[in-house]
């Protein structure tokens, strides 16, 4: 077992092939040797967050290792193969999505942080420029002239 | 205790209330993922987004756009993007910043002339990916010494982050894309002209500068790819050019003539004819060196430009391919010019007689390649190995740095009309009048799989390393699998016998044409990305939703999960035309030359970027000819012979004094004709159901031929495009790809086409008829005489005609 301390204190035992879905604890493990006993403080990660985080990582603790990255292919995965038990488990609220994305990319959890940005692109995917504002409450800081020379200049990106 | 004190509040609110608080609370619970995230997720979450959804997040909010649009997007983004859907080229991405650091370079002279005072390194966003310094360093320079003060000072004048001025990944992106998307919804430039009179048009090969076309008219003609203009006309053949290839600037093509020219691309110069070939050259192939020659023990690297010739003698013959600019010219004339020169330096005392008489062997010459026993119809190759198909039934597979034969494929039960090598593969592909198609293994010598499925004459191949396809006189293109022998598609829709085609797996595209016009398709559904085929399946991802793919499923349910969808229709272009001769594509244009009722035309379609606002020529109407418009309708301009330091004068009645002048037929062929023939009527029953159908096809030839010279039923045009196809002659449709193949591809494979074997007994109604066209009247004369002047060279020798020839012609 592994003992996790979240930033704001609190204490998490996990078993180690669970913690291990973390590169960053993995790596950390291999360092601190078999018999340390002390907790690893997750300086970055809060309790509530650390605490998805574990669900997510008790889950998958039996996966297959993720298949070597090839950068220049990134491109072409699509983010619409989710399965069902992760579609529910992530379906939270932006802030909590917010932190899990950040929480898995210190972490270095490939597979949640592919399944956070995924979401986020989900959210994006198919909306209007006005849509997409609504939809993560951004202000629209372009002048209308700006905006409406963006708007041409990027035209070509709409497929007509 | 706060959150207890929240809910017992919230407990006792009105609905009005809890909206409100919603409303307030909401909005808070919201995050700005791209604006907020580190960059690198950012791009990541980017990377699941199709192109229409990135342009949009570029108008959200000035933080989005610095992510889609700052420097880090250029290589997170869209040099992701551009390798990834196969469009990244480094010679092009070379240029492009080379192109880019002179701007800059201008606009800091600029600067630097305008404040007068040094700018330091860091002054100019640098192009973020290190091009290569050289060319780009020295425009640098030399744009740096000349001061341009008239230039505007750097900054953008809109205060919003700077626009695509430096976005070199971004503008390819673009460029490639709409060129991509412009093809699949059918926006083009149309430019079209006449040449050839209304002769055959036997190859076609073109770039961006230039159109080069062989004729069975004798000339070579080369067209300005931009507008028509006819740039050149190459004349010294004196036989129908039926081979043709250039490379760089060197020019090669084979004729009835017996001869191989080479030539001066610039100047039209024919510097080298290298005799030899004892009957028509058919087919060649120039082979250059390749960096993955010799990849694997048993190949060997090329170590300079080969020039393969196939022909009707049986025979091929490796030549040296010289270089018209560097290397002296050569001719068997010349030699023995020379040789006597020697001699009567000699006989005055000039030269020293012991001195060794200049040899009048051409010195070009490698290897002369023996073994079939029938014509070589077409050949492929790269490095030291060459593939050639005969009429003798056989695929023989050449080892070029020995000059033998390495292995001699049968099982073919009737010609060969087609074949195709990857040297990645170390496979061999042929095509047969037996209606099937083989692979061969060119390491071991195995006969690997027979691909059946084609029901007429395989008469057209291009293999590339994933992908064979194949077209034939039962008017269906296939797309196979060369690794499994699997049938991936067939292309149905074409009216008749296919009678050329052009595939390029980098721009996962076939175009086709049969009689009635040019088919486009798509090669594979996942063929736009080089990624997992998995994830590219939504069909928006790259086919815009307006194009005739747009609502199709692009992929398929196999039993290894997804797979892609091969060979779907894209559109029609060019219609309405009686014949295609040749069509050939690169990543922007369509570039074909067919027959119309009077004469043949050339056709330029040009994909490359026409946004909707300018599209109001396309996509295009009927090319009807009265109607064309954009290019020069004609090209028959006063017209001055460039220099020919071979093909002059002094060369007799054989050479072709006419600029226009097809019909102007030398003496000592034989011809027919043409007014034996106008009493005959061609009937619109007489079908053929099968190419086996020889005899029939005799008479039908015939009938054909009368037809053509009459004009009674069919225009010429469709006599000799395929052949009265509206009646449904599938079997001379094909021998319209017989006519309008030939060697004159690029790539490694090259490929060929035709009909049927001519039976002996036909043969001698046609010299029987022969005689010399005297007239210049009818238009159907010229090409039927060049027929029979093609089968007058052989006829010399005492052999055949040459079968698809006059199979095609009539």
């Amino acid at each position: 077992m592994v003992k996790l301390s979240s930033s704001d204190g609190r204490e998490f035992v996990v078993a180690k092939e669970v913690a291990c879905q973390s590169v960053l604890i993995k790596n950390m493990l291999e360092d601190l040797g078999e018999d340390s006993d002390a907790p690893i403080p997750l300086p970055n990660v809060s309790g509530p967050v650390l605490e998805k985080v574990i669900e997510y990582a008790t889950h998958h603790k039996d996966d297959a290792p993720p298949p070597p990255e090839d950068d220049s292919k990134n491109i072409t995965k699509s983010s619409e193969d989710i399965e069902e038990w992760d579609k529910e488990f992530i379906n939270v609220d932006q802030g909590t999505l917010f932190e899990i994305i950040l929480a898995a990319n210190y972490l270095d959890m490939k597979g949640l942080l592919d399944l956070g940005c995924k979401t986020v692109a989900n959210m994006i995917k198919g909306k209007t420029v006005e849509e997409i504002r609504k939809t993560f409450n951004i202000v629209n800081d372009f002048t209308p002239e700006e905006e409406e020379q963006i708007r041409k200049e990027n035209e070509w990106c709409e497929d007509r | 205790m706060k959150n207890y004190v929240l809910s017992q509040l919230l407990k006792r609110c009105p609905l009005p209330t809890l909206q409100f608080v919603s409303g307030i609370v909401l909005p808070v619970l919201k995050r700005d993922f791209i604006g907020l995230l580190p960059v690198e997720l950012a791009y990541q979450i980017l990377g699941y987004l199709d192109l229409r959804t990135i342009g949009r997040c570029l108008c959200v909010s000035r933080s989005w756009k610095r992510v889609v649009d700052g420097e880090g997007a250029e290589l997170s983004i869209w040099k992701k993007r551009l390798v990834a859907e196969s469009f990244a080229d480094d010679a092009e991405i070379a240029q492009a910043f080379a192109r880019q650091q002179a701007i800059e370079a201008k606009a800091a002279a600029a600067a630097a002339a305008a404040s007068m005072s040094p700018l330091g390194p860091g002054a100019f966003p640098m192009a973020v990916d290190p091009a290569p310094a050289g060319p780009a360093a020295a425009a640098r320079r030399s744009h740096a010494s000349r001061p341009l003060p008239e230039l505007p000072a750097l900054a953008a004048p809109s205060g919003y982050p700077r626009s695509s001025g430096g976005s070199v990944y971004k503008s390819l992106y673009k460029r490639h894309h709409l060129i991509r998307r412009n093809w699949l919804l059918g926006r083009y430039k149309h430019v079209s002209f006449q040449g050839h009179g209304t002769n055959v048009v036997t190859c076609l090969q073109f770039d961006t500068e230039r159109i080069v076309s062989g004729s069975d008219d004798q000339t070579i003609h080369i067209y300005n790819t931009a507008n028509g203009r006819l740039l050149q006309r190459l004349q010294g053949h004196e036989g129908g050019v039926w081979a043709l290839q250039y490379w760089k600037h060197i020019l090669v093509s084979g004729s009835t003539d017996r001869s191989v020219r080479v030539w001066d691309i610039d100047s039209a110069r024919c510097t080298h004819i290298f005799d030899g070939h004892t009957s028509t050259v058919r087919c060649l192939l120039i082979i250059t060196p390749q960096k993955n020659d010799a990849f694997e023990p048993g190949l060997e690297p090329l170590r300079a430009p080969l020039l393969v010739t196939g022909s009707r003698d049986a025979t091929l013959r490796v030549w040296r391919l010289p270089d018209p600019r560097s290397d002296e010219p050569w001719t068997h004339a010349l030699a023995l010019e020379r040789l006597r020169t020697h001699q009567l330096n000699v006989e005055a005392g000039l030269v020293d007689p012991k001195t060794p008489p200049p040899s009048v062997e051409n010195p070009y010459l490698m290897h002369i390649l023996q073994g079939h026993t029938a014509s070589v119809r077409a050949v492929a190759g790269q490095g030291n190995v060459v593939v050639s198909g005969s009429y003798d039934c056989t695929v023989r597979v050449w080892n070029l740095s020995k000059g033998v034969c390495e292995f001699v494929f049968e099982g073919h039960r009737e010609k060969v009309y087609s074949v195709g090598y990857s040297h990645e593969l170390r496979r061999a592909v042929s095509g047969s009048l037996d209606t099937t198609i083989r692979v061969w293994c060119t390491r071991t010598g195995i006969p690997l799989f027979t691909l059946e499925g084609h029901t007429s004459l395989v008469g057209l191949l291009e293999l590339s390393p994933r992908i064979l396809v194949s077209a034939a006189a039962d008017a269906t293109l296939r797309i196979w699998s060369p690794v499994t022998g699997q049938c991936l598609a067939t292309l149905t829709g074409h009216p008749n016998a296919i009678t050329c085609f052009h595939h390029d797996p980098r721009y996962n595209r076939i175009v086709s044409g049969a009689d009635g016009g040019i088919k486009i398709w798509e090669l594979s559904s996942f063929g736009y990305t080089n990624g997992p085929t998995g994830g590219s399946t939504g069909p928006n991802c790259v086919i815009p939703a307006s194009s005739p793919l747009g609502g199709q499923l692009s992929y398929a349910q196999g039993p290894n999960g997804i797979e892609p969808v091969y060979g779907r229709f894209i559109r029609d272009v060019v219609p309405h035309v009686t014949g295609v001769w040749r069509v050939r594509m690169d990543e922007s244009r369509l570039v074909c030359a067919v027959q119309r009722e009077d004469g043949t035309w050339f056709e330029v379609l040009d994909f490359s970027d026409i946004g909707p606002e300018d599209d109001a020529s396309a996509p295009s109407t009927t090319p009807d000819s009265d109607t064309m418009g954009g290019g020069p309708r004609s090209r028959r301009p006063s017209y001055q012979p460039p220099h020919h330091p071979f093909g002059g004068a002094g060369e007799g009645p054989e050479s072709d004094s006419s600029a226009a002048g097809q019909h102007h037929l030398p003496h000592g062929h034989h011809h027919h004709h043409n007014s034996h023939h106008h009493q005959h009527h061609h009937s619109s029953t007489q079908l053929y159901s099968s190419v086996q159908h020889q005899q029939q096809h005799h008479q039908q030839h015939h009938h054909h031929h009368h037809q053509a010279h009459g004009h009674h039923f069919f225009s010429h045009a469709n006599a000799l495009g395929g052949a009265g196809s509206s009646a449904g002659a599938p079997s001379l449709s094909a021998a319209a790809a017989a006519l309008a193949s030939s060697s004159s591809s690029s790539s490694a494979s090259a490929s060929a086409s035709s009909l049927l074997v001519p039976p002996a007994t036909w043969m001698a109604p046609l010299q029987h008829h022969a005689s010399v066209v005297g007239g210049t009247s009818a238009s159907a004369s010229s090409v039927v005489a060049n027929a029979s002047q093609l089968e007058s060279h052989p006829a010399h020798h005492g052999q055949t005609i040459p079968g698809a020839f006059v199979d095609a012609q009539f």
